[in-house]
């Protein structure tokens, strides 16, 4: 299991790592349902990203919360805490990945910030688990270098822990052949959380 | 006016957007999205802060958000084919390095 994170050491009291929003300020653009519309969120991949990590940490504890209201409390105190906390240290666009084009006069790239966005949508086709933190390992911004995948999750009690984890695996490897053209090498999926409503 | 790519950035943007799988448009100039609207005012003094396509002499940067319809790099060539092909048709050629950013997929 893990501890908490130091909330002074988080990114969520960053200003400047949301593009000058916080956690708490898009959650309550959220709850009010975007409206009215903020065009400086609506504008900032970020902050989108940030919105997408927001929303499915919201649909995974509602699940959760639903097996069995009675246990709200003890659930919101830690896990919500602990998970959002981690996924918002990946909120950032990170390092420039090159995507290979036929023309020399283009520069095409796709941000490690988006990478990871594409990882956690792999995550949410998974039935019972939530992708908490996730890297990518090796020099990234070489054309073609191997990467290496490092995802932590959170899986569900009375989900089969290899099966899920493996089914992450294969979800992952499907998203990220079909749509980039990195060289993954592993995928490391690290069950680091059982919650149990 | 001679009619060239920075003097183009709204009908380099209609042009990307028209592309499939782009589902955003970001704003290519770093750190201005975050500025106050008096702040952006006061930067739009320097050339070129007029819609999200940032070109300098030397670049033009362009920041997306694609769906999951195709490739990163099949996307990337289409917006790039486009505004290519949008650029020829103005009359002053451009020289730019072509810079497409893909900043999300979903």
């Amino acid at each position: 299991m893990t501890t908490p994170t130091d909330p002074a050491a988080t990114p969520e009291h960053d200003d400047s790592h949301l593009d000058g929003h916080t956690l708490d300020q898009l959650s309550d653009y959220l709850d009010a349902d975007m409206t009215p519309p903020n065009p400086e969120i609506d504008s900032s991949p970020t902050c989108q990203i940030a919105l997408a990590s927001l929303r499915r940490v919201r649909a995974a504890s509602a699940l959760l919360l639903d097996a069995d209201a009675e246990h709200e409390s003890a659930l919101e105190d830690g896990w919500f805490d602990r998970i959002l906390n981690a996924i918002s240290l990946d909120f950032h666009a990170g390092r420039s990945i090159p995507v290979p084009n036929p023309s020399s006069s283009a520069v095409i790239t796709t941000t490690e910030g988006a990478i990871r966005g594409l990882i956690r949508a792999a995550g949410d086709t998974v039935h019972g688990l939530l992708v908490g933190r996730c890297t990518l390992d090796g020099e990234i911004t070489t054309q073609g270098a191997p990467i290496r995948i490092r995802v932590d999750a959170s899986v569900y009690w009375g989900r089969p822990i290899p099966e899920t984890a493996t089914q992450l695996q294969e979800a992952i490897s499907l998203a990220l052949s079909t749509q980039t053209e990195l060289n993954v090498t592993a995928i490391d999926v690290t069950v680091h959380d059982i919650y149990r409503p | 006016m001679t009619i060239d790519a920075a003097h183009d950035t709204h009908g380099i943007a209609d042009v990307v957007k028209a592309v499939p799988g782009i589902t955003s448009l970001y704003s290519a100039h770093p750190g201005l999205v975050t500025l106050a609207s008096r702040a952006l005012e006061k930067a739009a003094a320097t050339p070129m802060i007029d819609g999200p396509i940032a070109v300098t002499d030397t670049s033009i940067k362009i920041r997306v958000g694609i769906d999951h319809t195709r490739s990163t790099a099949e996307i990337g060539t289409a917006v790039y084919r486009a505004v290519h092909n949008h650029l020829n048709t103005l009359p002053r050629q451009y020289d730019q390095t072509i810079r497409i950013e893909i900043a999300s997929i979903r």
